[in-house]
Protein backbone atom coordinates (compact mmCIF):
# COMPACT_ATOMS: atom_id res chain seq x y z
CA UNK A 1 0.00 0.00 0.00
CA UNK A 2 3.04 2.28 0.94
CA UNK A 3 4.15 2.17 -2.72
CA UNK A 4 1.30 2.38 -4.15
CA UNK A 5 0.95 5.80 -2.21
CA UNK A 6 4.28 6.26 -3.19
CA UNK A 7 4.11 6.01 -7.37
CA UNK A 8 1.00 8.23 -6.94
CA UNK A 9 2.48 10.82 -5.04
CA UNK A 10 5.32 10.68 -7.73
CA UNK A 11 2.77 10.96 -10.41
CA UNK A 12 0.33 13.31 -8.80
CA UNK A 13 1.06 17.66 -8.78
CA UNK A 14 2.36 18.71 -5.07
CA UNK A 15 -0.45 21.11 -5.15
CA UNK A 16 -3.78 19.82 -2.80
CA UNK A 17 -6.90 20.82 -3.36
CA UNK A 18 -8.75 23.97 -0.76
CA UNK A 19 -11.72 22.40 -0.44
CA UNK A 20 -12.45 20.77 2.41
CA UNK A 21 -12.26 17.17 1.92
CA UNK A 22 -15.38 15.25 2.92
CA UNK A 23 -17.76 17.88 1.12
CA UNK A 24 -15.43 17.63 -1.94
CA UNK A 25 -15.97 13.88 -1.67
CA UNK A 26 -19.99 14.00 -1.55
CA UNK A 27 -19.47 16.49 -5.12
CA UNK A 28 -17.10 14.05 -6.55
CA UNK A 29 -19.86 11.30 -6.15
CA UNK A 30 -22.62 13.26 -6.89
CA UNK A 31 -21.37 13.68 -9.98
CA UNK A 32 -19.91 10.36 -10.82
CA UNK A 33 -23.18 8.79 -9.96
CA UNK A 34 -24.74 10.84 -12.56
CA UNK A 35 -22.09 10.32 -14.84
CA UNK A 36 -22.62 6.42 -14.63
CA UNK A 37 -25.94 6.90 -15.53
CA UNK A 38 -25.25 8.63 -18.72
CA UNK A 39 -22.26 6.17 -19.56
CA UNK A 40 -25.52 3.25 -19.81
CA UNK A 41 -27.06 5.70 -21.26
CA UNK A 42 -25.15 6.17 -23.77
CA UNK A 43 -24.48 2.50 -24.28
CA UNK A 44 -27.53 1.85 -24.73
CA UNK A 45 -27.46 4.45 -27.34
CA UNK A 46 -24.84 2.89 -28.91
CA UNK A 47 -26.52 -0.84 -28.34
CA UNK A 48 -29.25 0.65 -30.48
CA UNK A 49 -27.23 1.33 -33.28
CA UNK A 50 -25.29 -2.24 -33.33
CA UNK A 51 -29.09 -3.89 -33.58
CA UNK A 52 -28.54 -3.54 -37.61
CA UNK A 53 -25.62 -5.52 -37.73
CA UNK A 54 -27.35 -8.42 -36.26
CA UNK A 55 -29.06 -9.84 -39.15
CA UNK A 56 -26.19 -9.77 -41.09
CA UNK A 57 -24.32 -11.29 -38.37
CA UNK A 58 -26.76 -14.18 -37.85
CA UNK A 59 -25.94 -15.07 -41.95
CA UNK A 60 -22.00 -15.05 -41.44
CA UNK A 61 -20.84 -18.55 -42.62
CA UNK A 62 -17.15 -18.71 -41.48
CA UNK A 63 -15.47 -16.81 -38.38
CA UNK A 64 -11.77 -16.64 -37.07
CA UNK A 65 -13.40 -16.23 -33.81
CA UNK A 66 -11.78 -14.49 -30.82
CA UNK A 67 -11.62 -16.12 -27.68
CA UNK A 68 -14.29 -14.83 -25.90
CA UNK A 69 -16.44 -15.95 -29.18
CA UNK A 70 -14.61 -19.25 -29.63
CA UNK A 71 -17.87 -21.21 -28.76
CA UNK A 72 -20.32 -19.48 -31.32
CA UNK A 73 -19.49 -22.18 -33.84
CA UNK A 74 -19.41 -24.69 -32.12
CA UNK A 75 -23.29 -23.97 -31.19
CA UNK A 76 -24.02 -22.42 -34.85
CA UNK A 77 -23.31 -19.22 -35.38
CA UNK A 78 -27.19 -18.11 -36.28
CA UNK A 79 -27.89 -19.44 -32.92
CA UNK A 80 -24.62 -17.93 -31.15
CA UNK A 81 -25.38 -14.42 -32.19
CA UNK A 82 -28.72 -14.58 -31.31
CA UNK A 83 -27.26 -15.39 -27.44
CA UNK A 84 -24.99 -13.03 -27.60
CA UNK A 85 -27.15 -10.24 -29.60
CA UNK A 86 -29.96 -10.87 -26.36
CA UNK A 87 -27.66 -10.31 -23.61
CA UNK A 88 -25.91 -7.12 -25.08
CA UNK A 89 -29.27 -5.87 -25.24
CA UNK A 90 -30.55 -7.18 -21.81
CA UNK A 91 -27.81 -6.09 -20.43
CA UNK A 92 -27.66 -2.70 -21.79
CA UNK A 93 -31.49 -2.13 -20.79
CA UNK A 94 -30.96 -3.07 -17.29
CA UNK A 95 -27.40 -1.53 -17.04
CA UNK A 96 -29.18 2.03 -18.15
CA UNK A 97 -32.49 1.39 -16.05
CA UNK A 98 -30.44 0.37 -12.64
CA UNK A 99 -26.74 1.69 -13.07
CA UNK A 100 -26.50 0.86 -9.28
CA UNK A 101 -27.33 -2.82 -9.36
CA UNK A 102 -23.98 -4.86 -9.78
CA UNK A 103 -25.70 -7.39 -11.77
CA UNK A 104 -26.87 -5.45 -14.30
CA UNK A 105 -23.57 -3.90 -14.84
CA UNK A 106 -22.12 -7.05 -15.14
CA UNK A 107 -24.34 -8.12 -17.40
CA UNK A 108 -23.85 -4.85 -19.66
CA UNK A 109 -19.71 -5.38 -19.40
CA UNK A 110 -20.28 -9.35 -20.99
CA UNK A 111 -22.57 -8.09 -23.22
CA UNK A 112 -20.06 -5.61 -24.48
CA UNK A 113 -17.17 -8.17 -24.30
CA UNK A 114 -18.99 -10.77 -26.58
CA UNK A 115 -20.46 -8.27 -29.19
CA UNK A 116 -17.46 -6.49 -29.57
CA UNK A 117 -15.55 -10.19 -30.06
CA UNK A 118 -17.73 -11.32 -32.43
CA UNK A 119 -17.61 -8.22 -34.57
CA UNK A 120 -13.33 -8.39 -34.56
CA UNK A 121 -13.20 -12.02 -35.27
CA UNK A 122 -13.58 -11.49 -39.19
CA UNK A 123 -9.92 -11.09 -39.55
CA UNK A 124 -9.06 -7.99 -37.89
CA UNK A 125 -9.50 -6.51 -34.27
CA UNK A 126 -10.86 -3.50 -34.20
CA UNK A 127 -9.87 -0.70 -31.43
CA UNK A 128 -12.51 1.90 -31.33
CA UNK A 129 -15.33 0.07 -28.79
CA UNK A 130 -12.21 -0.89 -26.72
CA UNK A 131 -12.47 1.56 -24.43
CA UNK A 132 -16.27 1.02 -23.42
CA UNK A 133 -15.25 -2.90 -23.32
CA UNK A 134 -12.57 -1.98 -20.48
CA UNK A 135 -14.66 0.94 -18.97
CA UNK A 136 -17.33 -1.58 -18.65
CA UNK A 137 -16.18 -4.03 -16.83
CA UNK A 138 -14.06 -1.81 -14.24
CA UNK A 139 -17.62 -0.26 -13.67
CA UNK A 140 -19.16 -3.37 -12.39
CA UNK A 141 -16.61 -2.52 -9.19
CA UNK A 142 -18.42 0.57 -8.57
CA UNK A 143 -20.56 -0.30 -5.52
CA UNK A 144 -24.04 -1.99 -5.44
CA UNK A 145 -26.05 1.31 -4.15
CA UNK A 146 -28.40 3.59 -5.32
CA UNK A 147 -28.13 7.75 -5.02
CA UNK A 148 -29.76 6.89 -1.28
CA UNK A 149 -27.02 4.70 0.10
CA UNK A 150 -24.56 6.91 -1.52
CA UNK A 151 -25.71 9.48 0.32
CA UNK A 152 -25.55 8.10 3.55
CA UNK A 153 -22.91 6.41 3.28
CA UNK A 154 -19.14 7.82 3.11
CA UNK A 155 -17.26 4.36 2.30
CA UNK A 156 -19.63 3.74 -0.32
CA UNK A 157 -19.22 7.64 -1.96
CA UNK A 158 -15.35 6.73 -1.90
CA UNK A 159 -16.22 3.20 -3.48
CA UNK A 160 -17.95 4.71 -6.25
CA UNK A 161 -15.19 7.41 -7.17
CA UNK A 162 -12.29 4.51 -6.89
CA UNK A 163 -14.24 2.44 -9.66
CA UNK A 164 -15.08 5.70 -11.76
CA UNK A 165 -11.04 7.18 -11.40
CA UNK A 166 -9.96 3.54 -12.14
CA UNK A 167 -12.13 3.69 -15.52
CA UNK A 168 -10.61 6.76 -16.44
CA UNK A 169 -6.72 5.65 -15.57
CA UNK A 170 -7.46 2.83 -17.88
CA UNK A 171 -8.40 5.43 -20.94
CA UNK A 172 -5.80 7.50 -20.17
CA UNK A 173 -3.21 4.52 -20.17
CA UNK A 174 -4.15 3.42 -23.34
CA UNK A 175 -3.15 6.76 -24.80
CA UNK A 176 0.16 6.75 -22.78
CA UNK A 177 0.73 2.88 -23.89
CA UNK A 178 0.18 4.31 -27.61
CA UNK A 179 2.33 7.18 -27.40
CA UNK A 180 5.42 5.65 -25.51
CA UNK A 181 5.39 2.79 -28.16
CA UNK A 182 5.31 5.67 -30.50
CA UNK A 183 8.05 7.63 -28.90
CA UNK A 184 10.04 4.83 -28.71
CA UNK A 185 9.53 3.84 -32.97
CA UNK A 186 10.89 7.60 -33.23
CA UNK A 187 14.06 6.51 -31.49
CA UNK A 188 14.16 3.45 -33.88
CA UNK A 189 13.71 4.63 -36.79
CA UNK A 190 15.95 8.03 -36.39
CA UNK A 191 18.60 5.40 -35.39
CA UNK A 192 18.04 3.58 -38.49
CA UNK A 193 17.84 7.09 -40.45
CA UNK A 194 14.44 7.04 -41.44
CA UNK A 195 12.06 9.54 -41.24
CA UNK A 196 10.65 9.22 -37.84
CA UNK A 197 7.18 10.93 -35.58
CA UNK A 198 9.33 14.08 -35.10
CA UNK A 199 10.19 14.45 -38.57
CA UNK A 200 8.14 17.01 -40.47
CA UNK A 201 6.71 14.82 -43.78
CA UNK A 202 5.69 12.26 -40.23
CA UNK A 203 2.07 13.17 -40.78
CA UNK A 204 1.87 13.17 -44.17
CA UNK A 205 3.17 9.73 -44.51
CA UNK A 206 0.76 8.58 -42.08
CA UNK A 207 -2.38 10.25 -43.99
CA UNK A 208 -0.97 9.06 -47.64
CA UNK A 209 -0.28 5.41 -46.34
CA UNK A 210 -3.77 5.22 -44.88
CA UNK A 211 -5.69 6.45 -47.62
CA UNK A 212 -4.24 4.36 -50.11
CA UNK A 213 -5.23 1.26 -47.98
CA UNK A 214 -8.87 2.14 -47.55
CA UNK A 215 -9.39 4.52 -50.93
CA UNK A 216 -10.72 6.18 -48.50
CA UNK A 217 -10.71 10.39 -48.85
CA UNK A 218 -10.61 12.80 -46.40
CA UNK A 219 -11.41 17.04 -45.97
CA UNK A 220 -7.70 17.91 -44.52
CA UNK A 221 -5.66 14.62 -45.87
CA UNK A 222 -5.02 16.10 -49.14
CA UNK A 223 -3.73 19.51 -47.46
CA UNK A 224 -1.16 18.13 -45.10
CA UNK A 225 0.11 15.71 -47.75
CA UNK A 226 1.10 18.87 -50.03
CA UNK A 227 1.89 21.26 -46.70
CA UNK A 228 3.24 18.49 -44.81
CA UNK A 229 5.73 20.90 -42.60
CA UNK A 230 1.96 22.21 -41.39
CA UNK A 231 1.46 18.53 -39.82
CA UNK A 232 4.75 18.44 -37.35
CA UNK A 233 2.91 20.56 -34.74
CA UNK A 234 -0.13 18.67 -34.10
CA UNK A 235 1.78 14.98 -34.37
CA UNK A 236 4.53 16.25 -31.48
CA UNK A 237 1.76 17.83 -29.73
CA UNK A 238 -0.36 14.37 -30.24
CA UNK A 239 2.56 13.13 -29.30
CA UNK A 240 3.19 14.72 -25.76
CA UNK A 241 -0.80 14.36 -25.24
CA UNK A 242 -0.67 10.42 -25.23
CA UNK A 243 3.14 9.86 -23.69
CA UNK A 244 1.46 12.00 -20.23
CA UNK A 245 -1.90 10.87 -20.28
CA UNK A 246 -1.74 8.60 -17.16
CA UNK A 247 0.10 11.20 -15.74
CA UNK A 248 -2.87 13.27 -15.82
CA UNK A 249 -5.24 10.69 -14.63
CA UNK A 250 -3.42 11.75 -11.23
CA UNK A 251 -3.84 14.93 -12.02
CA UNK A 252 -7.79 16.05 -11.37
CA UNK A 253 -7.09 19.47 -12.69
CA UNK A 254 -6.31 18.33 -16.34
CA UNK A 255 -8.70 15.86 -16.78
CA UNK A 256 -11.09 18.13 -18.79
CA UNK A 257 -8.48 19.61 -20.51
CA UNK A 258 -6.71 16.26 -21.39
CA UNK A 259 -10.62 14.97 -22.09
CA UNK A 260 -10.62 17.85 -24.76
CA UNK A 261 -7.69 17.87 -26.34
CA UNK A 262 -7.54 14.13 -26.99
CA UNK A 263 -11.20 14.62 -28.38
CA UNK A 264 -9.80 17.17 -30.49
CA UNK A 265 -7.10 14.47 -32.00
CA UNK A 266 -9.91 11.76 -32.94
CA UNK A 267 -11.75 14.63 -34.92
CA UNK A 268 -7.95 15.59 -36.69
CA UNK A 269 -7.79 11.95 -37.02
CA UNK A 270 -10.78 11.82 -38.93
CA UNK A 271 -10.32 14.96 -41.09
CA UNK A 272 -6.90 13.71 -42.44
CA UNK A 273 -7.32 10.02 -42.53
CA UNK A 274 -10.66 9.03 -42.13
CA UNK A 275 -10.08 6.93 -39.66
CA UNK A 276 -13.46 7.16 -37.01
CA UNK A 277 -13.16 6.44 -33.40
CA UNK A 278 -16.69 7.95 -32.50
CA UNK A 279 -17.39 5.85 -29.53
CA UNK A 280 -14.04 6.49 -28.11
CA UNK A 281 -14.92 10.28 -28.71
CA UNK A 282 -18.73 9.86 -26.99
CA UNK A 283 -16.63 7.79 -23.99
CA UNK A 284 -13.59 10.65 -23.48
CA UNK A 285 -16.54 12.84 -23.15
CA UNK A 286 -19.03 11.07 -20.09
CA UNK A 287 -15.83 9.78 -18.15
CA UNK A 288 -12.57 12.61 -19.13
CA UNK A 289 -14.57 15.55 -20.64
CA UNK A 290 -16.81 15.82 -17.59
CA UNK A 291 -14.59 14.36 -14.84
CA UNK A 292 -16.07 14.88 -11.55
CA UNK A 293 -12.82 15.17 -10.11
CA UNK A 294 -12.29 18.83 -11.20
CA UNK A 295 -10.78 20.93 -8.68
CA UNK A 296 -12.85 24.01 -10.44
CA UNK A 297 -8.89 26.07 -10.29
CA UNK A 298 -8.03 29.04 -13.17
CA UNK A 299 -6.10 28.52 -15.81
CA UNK A 300 -2.82 29.45 -14.52
CA UNK A 301 -2.67 27.10 -11.63
CA UNK A 302 -3.68 24.31 -13.57
CA UNK A 303 -0.85 25.11 -15.99
CA UNK A 304 1.28 24.79 -13.33
CA UNK A 305 0.31 20.82 -13.31
CA UNK A 306 1.05 20.06 -17.03
CA UNK A 307 3.09 17.44 -17.45
CA UNK A 308 7.03 17.95 -17.85
CA UNK A 309 6.12 21.42 -18.66
CA UNK A 310 4.72 22.97 -15.67
CA UNK A 311 7.40 25.02 -14.76
CA UNK A 312 7.68 26.59 -17.78
CA UNK A 313 4.33 26.97 -18.74
CA UNK A 314 3.35 28.08 -15.37
CA UNK A 315 5.92 30.99 -15.93
CA UNK A 316 4.83 31.66 -19.12
CA UNK A 317 1.19 32.25 -18.06
CA UNK A 318 1.64 33.85 -14.75
CA UNK A 319 4.71 36.12 -15.04
CA UNK A 320 3.49 36.93 -18.46
CA UNK A 321 0.34 38.76 -17.91
CA UNK A 322 1.50 39.77 -14.64
CA UNK A 323 4.32 41.55 -16.82
CA UNK A 324 1.92 43.15 -18.76
CA UNK A 325 -0.54 43.97 -15.91
CA UNK A 326 2.69 46.14 -14.00
CA UNK A 327 4.00 47.92 -17.15
CA UNK A 328 -0.28 48.94 -17.86
CA UNK A 329 -0.05 50.14 -14.19
CA UNK A 330 3.44 51.78 -15.05
CA UNK A 331 2.29 53.96 -17.87
CA UNK A 332 -1.00 54.64 -16.12
CA UNK A 333 1.01 56.18 -13.35
CA UNK A 334 3.42 57.79 -15.06
CA UNK A 335 0.73 59.86 -16.71
CA UNK A 336 -1.24 60.16 -13.85
CA UNK A 337 -4.13 58.10 -15.43
CA UNK A 338 -4.71 56.02 -12.86
CA UNK A 339 -5.68 58.66 -10.02
CA UNK A 340 -9.01 59.93 -11.98
CA UNK B 1 -10.54 0.93 4.95
CA UNK B 2 -9.61 -2.88 3.57
CA UNK B 3 -12.13 -2.62 0.70
CA UNK B 4 -10.53 0.85 -0.38
CA UNK B 5 -7.26 -1.14 -0.02
CA UNK B 6 -8.29 -3.94 -1.94
CA UNK B 7 -10.17 -1.99 -4.69
CA UNK B 8 -6.22 0.37 -4.96
CA UNK B 9 -4.44 -2.79 -5.43
CA UNK B 10 -6.85 -4.43 -7.72
CA UNK B 11 -6.84 -1.06 -9.82
CA UNK B 12 -2.95 -0.97 -9.89
CA UNK B 13 -2.58 -4.53 -10.90
CA UNK B 14 -5.36 -3.95 -13.25
CA UNK B 15 -3.77 -1.43 -15.33
CA UNK B 16 0.28 -2.80 -14.65
CA UNK B 17 -1.03 -6.04 -15.86
CA UNK B 18 -2.44 -4.78 -18.71
CA UNK B 19 0.23 -2.40 -19.92
CA UNK B 20 2.55 -5.20 -19.09
CA UNK B 21 0.41 -8.28 -21.04
CA UNK B 22 0.13 -5.56 -23.99
CA UNK B 23 3.45 -5.24 -24.34
CA UNK B 24 4.15 -9.28 -24.41
CA UNK B 25 1.58 -10.24 -26.40
CA UNK B 26 2.75 -7.26 -29.28
CA UNK B 27 5.98 -9.83 -29.66
CA UNK B 28 4.52 -13.15 -28.29
CA UNK B 29 0.90 -13.51 -29.97
CA UNK B 30 0.48 -14.20 -34.19
CA UNK B 31 -2.05 -10.86 -34.08
CA UNK B 32 0.27 -8.87 -31.68
CA UNK B 33 -2.66 -9.25 -29.31
CA UNK B 34 -5.00 -10.93 -27.08
CA UNK B 35 -9.02 -8.83 -27.41
CA UNK B 36 -9.64 -6.66 -25.36
CA UNK B 37 -5.69 -6.83 -24.36
CA UNK B 38 -3.90 -4.42 -26.84
CA UNK B 39 -0.25 -2.79 -27.22
CA UNK B 40 -2.16 0.10 -28.65
CA UNK B 41 0.82 0.52 -31.30
CA UNK B 42 -1.61 2.12 -34.21
CA UNK B 43 0.58 3.82 -36.26
CA UNK B 44 3.42 3.08 -34.87
CA UNK B 45 6.42 3.45 -37.66
CA UNK B 46 5.99 6.12 -40.54
CA UNK B 47 5.89 4.06 -43.44
CA UNK B 48 8.99 5.29 -45.34
CA UNK B 49 8.46 3.08 -48.06
CA UNK B 50 5.83 0.02 -47.52
CA UNK B 51 6.01 -3.16 -48.40
CA UNK B 52 2.36 -4.71 -48.15
CA UNK B 53 0.60 -7.15 -49.41
CA UNK B 54 -2.86 -6.35 -51.58
CA UNK B 55 -5.52 -8.42 -53.84
CA UNK B 56 -6.29 -7.31 -57.33
CA UNK B 57 -8.99 -9.06 -58.74
CA UNK B 58 -8.85 -10.43 -62.20
CA UNK B 59 -12.40 -11.13 -63.19
CA UNK B 60 -15.91 -10.38 -61.82
CA UNK B 61 -19.29 -12.20 -62.01
CA UNK B 62 -17.20 -14.97 -64.26
CA UNK B 63 -16.67 -11.79 -66.61
CA UNK B 64 -12.87 -10.80 -66.65
CA UNK B 65 -11.89 -7.62 -66.52
CA UNK B 66 -9.94 -5.45 -68.20
CA UNK B 67 -7.25 -4.70 -65.91
CA UNK B 68 -6.58 -5.88 -62.68
CA UNK B 69 -8.22 -4.07 -59.95
CA UNK B 70 -6.88 -3.34 -56.53
CA UNK B 71 -8.99 -4.55 -53.68
CA UNK B 72 -9.43 -0.98 -52.65
CA UNK B 73 -10.68 0.54 -55.55
CA UNK B 74 -13.69 -1.78 -56.15
CA UNK B 75 -16.21 -0.40 -54.05
CA UNK B 76 -19.78 -1.20 -54.84
CA UNK B 77 -18.47 -4.35 -56.50
CA UNK B 78 -17.65 -6.23 -53.82
CA UNK B 79 -18.04 -5.87 -49.31
CA UNK B 80 -14.07 -5.51 -49.20
CA UNK B 81 -13.53 -2.70 -51.49
CA UNK B 82 -12.36 0.05 -48.47
CA UNK B 83 -12.93 -1.71 -45.60
CA UNK B 84 -9.75 -1.41 -43.47
CA UNK B 85 -10.51 -5.22 -41.76
CA UNK B 86 -10.06 -6.35 -45.08
CA UNK B 87 -7.10 -4.82 -45.59
CA UNK B 88 -5.53 -6.39 -42.70
CA UNK B 89 -6.76 -10.17 -43.23
CA UNK B 90 -5.10 -9.89 -46.88
CA UNK B 91 -1.90 -8.52 -44.46
CA UNK B 92 -1.78 -12.26 -42.81
CA UNK B 93 -2.58 -14.11 -45.56
CA UNK B 94 0.30 -12.61 -47.49
CA UNK B 95 2.04 -13.58 -44.06
CA UNK B 96 0.67 -17.15 -44.51
CA UNK B 97 1.80 -17.19 -47.55
CA UNK B 98 5.19 -16.05 -47.16
CA UNK B 99 5.71 -18.65 -44.45
CA UNK B 100 4.78 -21.40 -46.54
CA UNK B 101 1.67 -22.18 -43.83
CA UNK B 102 -1.04 -23.39 -46.38
CA UNK B 103 -3.46 -24.75 -43.69
CA UNK B 104 -3.50 -21.16 -41.98
CA UNK B 105 -3.35 -19.79 -45.70
CA UNK B 106 -6.85 -21.60 -46.43
CA UNK B 107 -8.51 -21.11 -43.12
CA UNK B 108 -7.58 -16.78 -43.88
CA UNK B 109 -8.45 -17.34 -47.84
CA UNK B 110 -11.89 -18.98 -46.44
CA UNK B 111 -12.34 -15.78 -44.35
CA UNK B 112 -11.50 -13.34 -46.80
CA UNK B 113 -13.75 -15.21 -49.74
CA UNK B 114 -16.88 -15.44 -47.91
CA UNK B 115 -16.87 -12.24 -45.76
CA UNK B 116 -15.32 -9.74 -47.61
CA UNK B 117 -15.67 -10.88 -51.98
CA UNK B 118 -19.13 -12.72 -51.19
CA UNK B 119 -21.54 -14.82 -53.37
CA UNK B 120 -22.68 -11.55 -55.40
CA UNK B 121 -19.60 -11.51 -57.25
CA UNK B 122 -19.00 -15.20 -57.83
CA UNK B 123 -17.48 -16.87 -59.29
CA UNK B 124 -14.76 -14.45 -59.47
CA UNK B 125 -10.40 -14.56 -59.51
CA UNK B 126 -8.11 -12.69 -57.61
CA UNK B 127 -4.89 -12.70 -56.63
CA UNK B 128 -2.23 -11.80 -53.94
CA UNK B 129 0.32 -9.59 -54.91
CA UNK B 130 3.13 -7.45 -52.72
CA UNK B 131 3.58 -3.66 -53.54
CA UNK B 132 6.74 -1.81 -52.64
CA UNK B 133 5.95 1.81 -52.61
CA UNK B 134 6.55 5.39 -51.31
CA UNK B 135 2.67 6.72 -50.13
CA UNK B 136 3.37 9.96 -50.82
CA UNK B 137 4.79 9.14 -54.27
CA UNK B 138 2.33 6.56 -55.06
CA UNK B 139 -0.90 9.13 -53.59
CA UNK B 140 0.15 11.64 -56.19
CA UNK B 141 -0.49 8.89 -58.49
CA UNK B 142 3.04 8.03 -59.59
CA UNK B 143 2.58 4.28 -59.26
CA UNK B 144 4.46 1.53 -56.74
CA UNK B 145 8.20 1.32 -57.07
CA UNK B 146 7.64 -2.64 -57.53
CA UNK B 147 5.57 -5.29 -57.27
CA UNK B 148 5.28 -8.93 -56.88
CA UNK B 149 2.41 -11.65 -58.07
CA UNK B 150 2.88 -14.40 -55.53
CA UNK B 151 -0.40 -16.25 -55.85
CA UNK B 152 -3.69 -16.74 -58.35
CA UNK B 153 -7.26 -17.70 -56.65
CA UNK B 154 -10.62 -18.57 -57.78
CA UNK B 155 -13.67 -18.26 -55.52
CA UNK B 156 -16.97 -20.07 -56.66
CA UNK B 157 -19.06 -18.80 -54.34
CA UNK B 158 -20.87 -20.90 -51.29
CA UNK B 159 -18.80 -23.61 -50.12
CA UNK B 160 -15.91 -23.06 -52.42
Amino acid sequence: MRGLRRIRRLLAAGVPGREEPLRAQRRAARSAALLVRVFYAANLYLVFRHLRLWGGLREREVLDPLWPVAWVPKVGIPEGVDALMTLLLAGAFAAALLPGWRPARIAAGLGLLGFHALESSFGKINHASHGWVLASLLLIAAPDAGLRELERSRLLRQRLLNAFWSAQAMLLLVYSMSGIWKALAVVTQMWRGEVHGLAPTALALHIAHRLLQTGDESLLGPFFIEHPALGWAPFAATLYLQVVAIQVAFRPSLHRSWGAALIAFHFMVYLTMAVSFHPQVLLMGILVLASPFDPGWGWRRRAADLPLLGAVASRLVGEAPRQAQQAVEGALGSHRLGDR
Amino acid sequence: MRSYRRHACFVAAFLAGYALLGGVFRFTRPGGEVFPVSSWTLFLYVPNRVSEYDVELLSLAGERLPEPLALHRARGRVPGAGDISAAQLVQRMGRAHEAGDEARLAELRRLFERRWLGDASAPLEYRLVRHHYSPIERWRGRGVAGSERLRSFRFDGGES
